[in-house]
């Protein structure tokens, strides 16, 4: 257990700048995600706070103290593949047990604590079992044990749960939280999913392009996207276009026939911004109610849990999705109507 | 190009190829139990030709000569071939592709060229035909084998474990012997078997640098070469029939390492494998 | 970029030792056959330097005989790697597309064995078979063919052999690249209603110039360099530039005259090469170029 914090890191390859300075801190104990699409840098992150890879530059300090010239090997840092990276040679046992016997940990205590391990992910008695034949969820459970069984100051995840089926995925997330929770590890997880990320962390780092986009807790990030890359990343929402206006001292943000009422965070009358609104946030309603908006439904899909509903606000595209029965009662080619609330309503200037 | 006639046809040709390269090797394992001397008939069925190999014949102690030769040429190849294949993943692509060029010149050159090239060099540092000549001519054209084999293993195989190993507190030493080592052996028994049997087989290098009155005697494709020129030779046709016997071990120990005909000859075929 | 990282990681340095082997075992040895080719005497352990003379080159390119072997060693050379391909192309596709798939390791296993029995035995076991009183003419004189003459001690004995020796190589190249050919393309040719000639013209065969052409260069080369074969089987009028090389170190004892010999039988290979390889990259595009 131990606070982690991270400086200005910076790296490149080759011509590629892949961290353009990245720095963030973790509480002792906390579980950070680091999200982004594919190419965004926080793999590399990870792979510079082990020691697998040197950071052009910034620093990594663990309880305050700079590690950044520490071998990987004296780290004391557990580090979870995406792709498990059992040895493919020893059996299950010996794989858990690897690190402590690198530790010269007497052979007695290794075999207690591998047991122990292999309780704790629920695959007690597999210790003589061949990695190689396991399943997905079999072998990142044995890796999660090996990385565990150390008592790493800190544990880091990469992408750990993207090779499983969906099933064993959300079952491997809850259980992953579960056993951080458990143990207080400080943990570094990196995702691109971000329905994963939103459930599992205390704190969220959004990355884009080898830099910070937003962070935040879960619910902030998810309610309040700080860009339109990040609104648009977390959940899809929909993005409108319009220009601010003031009536009343109520703003609104408008475009043709469409007129949202939204919270003033800046801006000025007449300046061309972006909406991001999620399509969760609307609800139906009569023509005269405050706030009302004409939506032409174009298109109903039935996804399970709700409906989606795909049409059009004013002229631009919106995809709204509902709840309940009454969605079901619809149908398509239905002109309607629908509000928001001010505060789930985000703008952005564009420039 | 599909139709039955043509693969029918193709497949004759096959049979003809394959008919054309046994027919030869079959005569003499058949030979080999002929009791007549010279000539092949009348066919009378013996074994004396595999006592005389064993016992009077000159090939047994050039075979041990060559197979202790080779075990020195394979090992010695097999160390410095793996330590290669180990430091080509750490070059840049580019540099890693430029650099097999030049670690395939020693069996693209003729090996005659390569031979009184490689004489000319010891002639010229003043030790002339010797068996480290010999050992140093044949190891250069057997490492590219053992580096090709172990590269192909090296590109095949995932490499996180050794990081993992590493983090979970290994020194790099200890995370080869533990992690790389593992997954890299059966590219090396592969490269080492090739190593062996190149060396065993090459005439040209060691007609060329074996020194005169080497103890122990002239290694075996030298004297078979001699012996040859004088046509039948019995007790050769009973060798023969003992290294076709090996040939087919060796090719059986290949399929089960995984390898399949043109991964040994660094030709495609080899990495596609385990994804079968 | 100010900064590039990983540009030499202190692993690399393991390939120093097999780099400094290629130095002084690969390359050093072919500078030094061009140095020693303006030697006039031997160089032996113990002697004084010998000096410098270009007597060796005006000598060569007053020899006849040599130039005349030169020619009959790459025609020699010709004319195995096209019986070879012409052997080895049926054969290949019979295993790559006809065989099933799960014999073809197995039968590919089959057609290198050979090699690995050595090129020595290759050579006994065929000359066996061929010389008079062998099992060939035999078999010719109990099924009624008497007097039936062995071409052993020819030139024709020489190129058999060659080719028997070199035949799984070529086999082997084929095949490596025939099998990369999907299946898929070639139906979808067909289908689209491509007759087969243009099937092969434009799939198969510009697919497969990558395997002829390590094919050729597995093939070519050593044939053309080589000296057991016509020495052991070629007979008096069997002699090839090799032999003629091996001769100036093995009987003659003149260096520097097999030095020349040996730079111009590397250097006119290695024009041969280019332009053989410069020739079917040409003809890939050419002939498979309506592809895609």
């Amino acid at each position: 257990m131990a606070d982690l914090s991270v400086k200005g890191l910076k790296k490149s390859f080759g011509d590629h700048e892949v961290l353009k300075g990245v720095g963030f801190d973790v509480k002792s104990g906390d579980f950070l995600s680091l999200l982004g699409p594919s190419g965004c840098g926080k793999t590399t992150i990870l792979r510079i706070i082990c020691g697998l890879e040197t950071a052009d530059e910034g620093e990594v300090l663990v309880d305050g103290a700079d590690v950044t010239k520490v071998r990987p090997e004296k780290r004391n840092i557990g580090l979870v593949f995406q792709n498990y990276a059992l040895f493919p040679s020893m059996n299950v046992a010996k794989n858990v047990g690897y690190g402590l016997k690198m530790h010269k940990v007497p052979q007695p205590e290794i075999d207690e604590r591998v047991n122990e391990a292999l309780e704790l992910v629920k695959l007690g008695g597999y210790n003589s079992r061949r990695v190689t034949q396991l399943s997905g969820g079999e072998q990142q459970r044995v890796a999660l044990a090996r990385a565990l069984v150390t008592k790493p100051n800190i544990l880091l995840l990469d992408e750990p749960l993207s090779a499983l089926d969906r099933k064993v995925r959300a079952e491997m997330q809850y259980e992953i939280r579960n056993l951080q929770r458990k143990i207080g590890t400080t943990t570094v997880f990196v995702t691109h999913d971000q329905e994963e990320a939103l459930t599992m962390s205390d704190q969220i780092i959004l990355l884009h392009d080898g830099q910070i986009e937003q962070q935040g807790d879960p619910f902030t990030i998810y309610s309040q996207p700080a860009s339109v890359f990040a609104s648009d990343f977390l959940g899809k929402a929909n993005l409108l276009s319009g220009t601010l206006a003031c009536e009343d001292g109520v703003w609104y943000v408008c475009s043709e026939n469409v007129r949202i009422p939204v919270n003033h965070v800046g801006g000025r009358e007449g300046d061309t911004v972006k909406a991001a609104v999620r399509g969760e946030y609307f609800e139906f309603c009569s023509p005269e109610t405050e706030g009302a908006n004409p939506f032409h439904l174009e298109k109903k899909i039935f996804t399970g849990l709700s409906w989606k509903l795909i049409g059009t606000l004013g002229a631009q595209p919106l995809d709204i999705s509902a709840l309940g029965t009454h969605a079901g009662t619809l149908s398509e080619g239905d002109d309607l109507f629908v509000r928001i609330r001010p505060e789930n309503v985000v703008y952005y200037n564009n420039n | 190009m599909t139709s039955k006639g043509f693969n029918r046809l193709m497949m004759v040709c096959l049979w003809i190829v394959l008919a054309f390269m046994y027919i030869p090797i079959v005569a003499i394992i058949g030979m080999s139990f002929n009791a007549t001397d010279y000539g092949m008939f009348p066919y009378v069925f013996t074994v004396k030709w595999y006592e005389t190999l064993f016992t009077t014949s000159n090939l047994l102690p050039a075979c041990w000569q060559s197979i202790k030769f080779s075990l020195l040429v394979a090992v010695s190849a097999l160390l410095i071939g793996t330590m290669t294949a180990y430091g080509l993943q750490y070059l840049s692509p580019k540099t890693a592709e430029k650099f097999n060029f030049f670690m395939k010149l020693p069996i693209i050159i003729p090996w005659l060229v390569m031979s009184i090239s490689l004489l000319l060099l010891f002639s010229f540092i003043g030790s002339g035909r010797s068996y480290f000549a010999m050992y140093l001519g044949n190891l250069i054209v057997v490492l590219p084998y053992v580096v090709l084999l172990v590269n192909a293993r090296f590109l095949d195989m995932d490499r996180t474990p050794e990081a993992a190993a590493r983090l979970l507190g290994a020194s790099p030493a200890r995370v080869f012997l533990d992690v790389t080592l593992p997954g890299i052996m059966p590219g090396m028994l592969a490269g080492g078997l090739m190593a062996l049997i190149m060396c065993f087989n090459n005439f040209t290098l060691q007609y060329y640098l074996i020194p005169t009155g080497l103890k122990g005697g002239n290694t075996l494709p030298v004297l078979v070469f001699t012996r040859i020129k004088s046509g039948y030779q019995a007790d050769l046709n009973a060798l023969s029939a003992i290294i076709v016997l090996i040939a087919v071990i060796i090719v059986i120990v290949f399929s089960r390492l995984g390898f399949s005909a043109g991964s040994l000859f660094g030709m495609s075929g080899g990495a596609k494998k385990k994804g079968e | 970029m100010k900064k590039r990282t990983n540009t030499l990681q202190p692993n690399a340095l393991w390939t120093l030792p097999s780099a400094g082997m290629l130095l002084c075992l690969t390359i050093a040895p072919l500078v030094l056959l061009l140095i020693f080719s303006f030697m006039n005497r031997n160089l032996f352990a113990g002697q004084p330097w010998p000096g410098w003379t270009i007597g060796n080159i005006t000598r060569i390119f007053q020899n006849a005989a040599f130039w005349k072997l030169l020619w009959k060693s790459l025609g020699i050379a010709a004319i195995v790697t096209v019986i070879c391909i012409i052997a080895a192309y049926p054969a290949a596709w019979a295993i790559a597309k006809v065989v099933k798939p799960k014999n073809r390791n197995l039968l590919m296993m089959v057609v290198i064995l050979p090699f690995f029995t050595s090129q020595l035995l290759l050579i006994y076991s065929m000359m066996n078979l061929i010389e008079t009183g062998g099992l060939l003419l035999t078999l010719l004189d109990a099924i009624g063919i008497h007097n039936a003459e062995s071409i052993m001690y020819t030139n024709k004995a020489t190129i058999l052999i060659l080719t028997y020796e070199f035949l799984p190589y070529m086999i082997l190249c084929l095949y490596s690249s025939m099998e990369g050919i999907n299946d898929n393309l070639i139906h979808a040719s067909l289908i689209l209603g491509a007759s087969k000639a243009k099937t092969f013209t434009n799939i198969v065969f510009p697919m497969s110039v990558p395997g002829l052409l390590s094919g050729i260069l597995l093939v070519f080369v050593p044939v053309a360099g080589t000296f057991a074969e016509p020495n052991l089987v070629g007979g008096n009028g069997g002699m090839m530039v090799g032999s003629m090389i091996n001769i100036q170190y093995k009987d003659n004892l003149n260096m520097g005259y097999g030095a020349v010999m040996a730079c111009i039988l590397l250097i006119v290979l290695c024009v041969i090469m280019a332009i053989v390889s410069y020739a079917a990259k040409r003809a890939q595009i050419h002939i498979g170029g309506e592809v895609e």
